[in-house]
């Protein structure tokens, strides 16, 4: 039975979704399993699966084209069957008129021809509209190439518009000039890294790009500048300057950057910063990590400090959306990872039903996939509340962006050795050297003041300072 | 090099075969005393005398009919018939005779015959006076056919003609007589049976028949402007038929146009299309075009003849379309 293939919304910021590559053409049949189509979310590309046996019968969208979430996007139906209704309700949900698309196919295609000895002749089979013209030769040609003419992305030139052998050496030009030689793995992290390996220098046997020079181009920012001058021209900009790079303001650096600057620009920021003595922490730590086989980290006690400062303050694991402040009981925490290709936060879900130890588990494990570009888009959204911390680099503190829809984040700077006032049993204040940390707080100041900020903060420092209490 | 006009081309060839072999004889109406009605043969029946050069009534069966007589009996008569049309006249003689004896003989007796005869439209000479016979005769085994293109082409294939030991029609193109081509002084028999690539090109390939090479030559340069490539093969002979010039070009190429003056149903083109189809399927990028006479009769009319004449646009159009 004919039925509408949607946009599939894949993640809980995800409202629009576009359309990268279709892998299959119209009346092309599709298995169960089959990559369908490949579509780029927020944060990445996905290549989606038919989830059963039937056969396309109408793309809806084109490549690079983008759609709401749950918008149709294509007819999937038995071969021969009238889909014409779905199709032309398909294109209202568009938007689109059925004349907008030139390969919408015309209204006699199913109807029934008499000859003039009254036989029915089916004319699904010789309809035009629906056959792909390939010329003898540009098969022919094709196939000496071991080109397959469905994957081939190109636009008939030839009789009628058929693909002839010209399209076909255009086509084996295209790609000639796209592909690159690559080792599997060097393939693999550049399309994780979102990196167009064309721009890649390969320095592997026959100039075969290795793992090494895709690294190197994730991390421009840290190539030293040669000494002796660059290879190639040196540019200039128009006031006279020496360009280093220029690159592409795309792919998830551009992503990145739409979201940080929704965000500032939407939500009033504002900023708390209190210190905190860190001693009692790491004596925690120190014993749980000796009493358990795994390795703790300051973050998971931060973490946990939240997530319990998050149970008493349910405003802020909040998000303001439209109308209405959504307050959550269920703690989704982001943490955020400077991966390679760029910054991304896995969200580790329920955190607030895990203890310390499970809670350090599984952030390691989803910190790791996050560094090798394994997320899903499920691990990476619905967070309810985010961590930065770059204490790691000795960072003495810093603001962070709200990420969006949240309420709220927290930055994480270095802990450090400082002289403190302490007071002692007697009531007698001295200075003692403590190990301490900055712990700033921004919150979106349309639905959390400063006072439940700051009473916010406060409780995360109580927790830190008397960890028992992160143990309960 | 000299310029001579096509029909002169033909006179010369006729001329020279005379002076060597004086078993060649002439035949036809107006041929002797009047230089032939395209002035084909001036100045031979002055050359050559009544016995060797003779005028006939208007009986194209009879003078066919004797002049394969006087072929089974040892000479080399050359025919002509005033327009091409007239082969239906003669059609008896042509088809059930000259064309069958060697076979029907085993071989003992064969017929050392031209018969000349022009085709072509463009001269308002009305239904019955311009059609290109060549698809018919060429339906026939036992019959070579000829069609010559330009001046120096028609030369060399006339002597081959006229030495040949089988019956040959020979076709010229009646719109060609006058016009003036550079010929080399001496021009050796051509042989049948080997087309020739009047220009060479890579993106498509036109095998074409009498003036419609010219006319291809002139879509070639015209679409040599706009980038597009054109081979263009003269075919000269329809039987024997050069199969394998031709499927190497569209093997080359990947693109076939076949201009011909016969009608379009039951032509040369179609039937060069179908003898070389197999062979070329899987490197054809584009189906084979064909540019003929429309299936009508040919009107007296300018305003109307001219339309229907396979003409340069025509060619350059039926390129345009498959390229």
């Amino acid at each position: 039975m004919a039925e509408l293939v949607i946009m599939p919304k894949l993640g809980f910021n995800m409202n629009s979704g576009k359309l990268v590559k279709w892998y299959k053409t119209e009346g092309q049949s599709i298995k169960k399993g089959d990559t369908f189509f490949t579509i780029e979310t927020d944060k990445t590309n996905m290549d989606i699966e038919a989830t059963k046996d039937s056969f396309v019968r109408k793309l809806l969208i084109s490549e690079g084209e983008a759609v709401d979430v749950t918008l149709p996007i294509a007819v999937i139906g038995d071969k021969g069957e009238d889909v014409d209704g779905l199709i032309s309700e398909a294109l209202s949900k568009l938007g689109k008129k059925p004349a907008d698309n030139n390969n919408v196919p015309s209204g006699h295609n199913n109807e029934e021809v008499k000859s003039t000895d009254d036989k029915i002749i089916d004319t699904s089979e010789t309809d035009d509209n629906k056959r792909v013209k390939v010329t003898p030769r540009a098969k022919k040609t094709a196939m000496e190439r071991n080109m397959n003419i469905s994957d081939i992305n190109i636009k008939g030139t030839g009789y009628q518009g058929g693909i002839c052998e010209k399209d076909i050496l255009k086509a084996e030009e295209i790609q000639a000039s796209q592909k690159v030689k690559i080792s599997p793995l060097a393939g693999k992290i550049a399309a994780v890294e979102g990196i167009n390996v064309s721009a890649v220098t390969g320095t592997g046997a026959g100039n075969k790009i290795m793992k090494r020079d895709v690294e190197a181009s994730i991390k421009p920012a840290v190539k030293a500048p040669n000494q002796n001058g660059f290879e190639g021209e040196v540019q200039y900009s128009v006031d006279g300057k020496e360009i280093l790079e220029i690159a592409p303001y795309e792919g998830i650096r551009q992503v990145i950057g739409k979201r940080m600057a929704q965000s500032k620009f939407t939500a009033p920021h504002v900023y708390f910063t209190k210190a905190v003595d860190l001693t009692e922490t790491l004596k925690l730590r120190k014993q749980i990590n000796n009493s358990y086989d795994v390795k703790t980290s300051v973050t998971d006690y931060v973490a946990i400090a939240v997530i319990k400062a998050l149970q008493k303050y349910p405003e802020v694991n909040a998000s303001l959306q439209g109308e209405k402040i959504y307050k959550y009981k269920t703690v989704n925490l982001g943490i955020a990872v400077a991966a390679p290709g760029g910054l991304i936060v896995p969200v580790i879900k329920d955190a607030e039903k895990k203890g310390i130890v499970d809670f350090s588990e599984d952030a390691a494990e989803m910190i790791k996939k996050a560094r090798d570009g394994k997320l899903m888009p499920s691990e990476y959204s619905g967070g309810t509340f985010t961590i930065s911390n770059l204490g790691m680099f000795g960072i003495d503190n810093f603001t962070a962006i709200i990420n969006e829809p949240e309420a709220a984040i927290l930055a994480v700077s270095a802990t450090q050795k400082i002289p403190v006032v302490v007071t002692d049993e007697n009531g007698k204040d001295e200075i003692a050297v403590r190990p301490v940390m900055n712990l700033t707080l921004t919150v979106d100041h349309r639905i959390i003041d400063g006072l439940l900020a700051a009473q916010f903060i406060g409780e995360i420092k109580k927790y830190l300072e008397n960890p028992m209490g992160l143990l309960i | 090099m000299k310029t001579l006009t096509y029909a002169q081309a033909v006179c010369e060839a006729l001329d020279e075969e005379m002076a060597k072999d004086d078993k060649v004889v002439l035949l036809g109406e107006d041929v002797a005393f009047l230089g032939g009605n395209f002035k084909t043969s001036v100045g031979l029946y002055e050359k050559y005398g009544d016995l060797r050069v003779k005028d006939t009534p208007i009986s194209e069966a009879g003078f066919t009919g004797l002049a394969i007589g006087m072929a089974l009996t040892g000479l080399r008569p050359v025919v002509e018939l005033m327009f091409s049309d007239f082969l239906l006249v003669a059609a008896d003689q042509v088809i059930n005779q000259a064309a069958k004896i060697r076979y029907m003989s085993g071989g003992q007796a064969n017929v050392p015959m031209v018969i000349r005869t022009p085709i072509g439209a463009g001269r308002s000479s009305a239904a019955q006076h311009s059609q290109s016979m060549q698809a018919m005769v060429s339906h026939f085994p036992g019959l070579k056919v000829v069609v010559p293109s330009n001046a120096a082409e028609v030369k060399g294939l006339l002597k081959t003609a006229i030495r040949d030991n089988d019956p040959v029609i020979f076709f010229e193109h009646k719109m060609e007589y006058n016009k003036k081509f550079e010929i080399p002084d001496i021009v050796e028999p051509i042989p049948f049976g080997k087309a020739r690539i009047a220009r060479e090109g890579k993106d498509i390939t036109i095998v074409a028949t009498s003036s419609l090479v010219m006319k291809s030559e002139e879509a070639a340069e015209k679409l040599e402007k706009e980038g597009i490539s054109v081979e263009v093969i003269d075919l000269r002979t329809i039987v024997p038929f050069d199969k394998e010039t031709v499927i190497n070009s569209v093997k080359k190429t990947g693109k076939l146009v076949i201009a011909d003056e016969s009608y379009e149903r039951c032509g040369v083109a179609a039937e060069i299309a179908a003898e070389i189809f197999d062979e070329v399927f899987y490197y054809l990028d584009a189906p084979i075009g064909r540019v003929s006479t429309p299936n009508v009769p040919l009107p007296f009319s300018p305003a109307l003849e001219f339309p229907i004449i396979p003409s340069v646009d025509r060619i350059y159009n039926k390129i345009k379309e498959l390229i």
